[in-house]
């Protein structure tokens, strides 16, 4: 089993091997926690620290790969102490969503309940019938205790009846008004979650604003140092030409251009220039002469491959 | 709210304008069990794309014919 410790060294060649860029990424993100279980399946041990999100949208990079840049530099820019003006209204509207809550309401059980209370038309008709004969045997003067007793029965039964069938009809009522609570609030959490998606939006283009000229001198110091592929690339993304930048970008905002993702693996390497990266950035193609190099121009922990 | 812009279409359009007030609806007061569980096989059938009459033949479920045209009082029940 093959080991590169990142332990004992930054830089590291493998474009002479036969491992490829999958298996290379998939080691660096199986490494972490359990060595014994990476080594099962994986043909490759990589010693490092585990990557983070920053490693997730740009550490694994290509020639012919797009990036989300400005989704990438997004999250380097709070690491460099850059804030958001959207970030409490957007932490305000988390907050909002986590309290909400949302009882799922369920008429059903409390309209059979209604129905089965039967309304007692019965139970009427055998009142009435009672009364009917209660007063015949008085009229043909036999006593009417039995009679008596039968109607009050009836009428007790009758009268319980009523409150039955009331109370569950007041139950349905209320679960109905509840129920109706719940549409609205069911409306409220997506009312607030376009709202958190488009706080998200604006948190991410300003913070990657913030970081566009670190990104831009990035940009033209790759240009700079690297070899080959670099070499070419520093044509279209030369630091002080926006206009060529947002160009090559397609960007509806020249100072924005890391906000459009393209093919644009030099990116990439620029927002790993500029980030904070502690697991190694495996990079597939000829950007760089050495791994040391390329080590040394990311400032990061790297690893070479074959593209 | 509701009864408001109601009267205001009905002050517009006089009577061309016909309002009606709904109530709740309780499927176990007013309609009888072979409907419900009609209602509830055909929603769990198992290809959207069945239309009704070709789910319904063949079963006990009531055709569309014998559904249509039912009054939804409490005399429905079964």
């Amino acid at each position: 089993m093959p080991i590169v410790d990142g332990e004992r060294g930054r830089a590291f060649d493998l474009r002479d091997s036969e491992y490829e860029v999958a298996a290379v990424a998939a080691a660096i993100r199986s490494n972490s926690d359990d060595d014994s279980d990476a080594s099962d399946d994986s043909p490759l041990t990589v010693r490092c620290p585990e990557p983070g999100e920053i490693h997730d949208h740009v550490g694994i990079v290509e020639p012919d790969r797009s990036y989300p840049l400005q989704t990438a530099l997004a999250e380097v820019a709070p690491v460099r102490g850059h804030e958001s003006s959207v970030d409490e209204a957007l932490a305000d509207v988390r907050e909002e969503l986590a309290a909400l809550d949302l009882p799922s309401v369920s008429l059903e059980a409390k309209r059979r309940q209604v129905a089965e209370t039967d309304d007692a038309a019965g139970l009427e008709e055998q009142v009435a019938t009672l009364r009917g004969e209660l007063e015949a045997a008085k009229d043909r003067g036999e006593d009417p205790a039995a009679l008596a007793d039968a109607r009050e029965r009836a009428v007790a039964d009758l009268t319980e009846r009523r409150t039955e069938r009331l109370a569950a009809e007041q139950s349905l009522e209320r679960a109905r008004t509840d129920a109706r609570e719940a549409r609205d609030r069911r409306e409220e959490r997506l009312r607030l979650q376009d709202r958190e998606r488009n706080l998200e939006r604006d948190a991410r283009r300003e913070l990657a604003g913030e970081l566009q000229s670190s990104f831009e001198r990035a940009l033209s110091a790759l240009g700079a140092c690297g070899s080959g592929a670099v070499d070419g690339a520093s044509d279209g993304y030369g630091a002080n030409d926006s206009d060529v930048v947002s160009d090559r970008y397609g960007a509806s905002d020249a100072n924005a251009p890391a906000s459009v993702d393209g093919p644009d693996a030099i990116g990439a390497l620029a927002v790993c220039r500029i980030a904070p990266i502690s697991a190694p950035v495996v990079v597939a193609g000829e950007w760089f002469a050495s791994a040391t190099a390329a080590a040394a121009a990311l400032d990061a922990p790297v690893i070479l491959v074959e593209a | 709210m509701g009864a408001f812009l109601g009267l205001r279409l009905r002050e517009k359009h006089g009577a061309d304008v016909q309002l009606e007030r709904t109530v709740p609806f309780n499927e176990f007061e007013t309609v009888g069990e072979e409907v419900r569980s009609a209602a509830a096989a055909y929603e769990n059938r198992e290809h959207p794309s069945t239309p009704y009459a070709k789910f319904a033949a063949g079963t006990d479920h009531p055709s569309p014919d014998a559904l249509r045209g039912r009054d939804l009082t409490e005399d429905g029940r079964d």
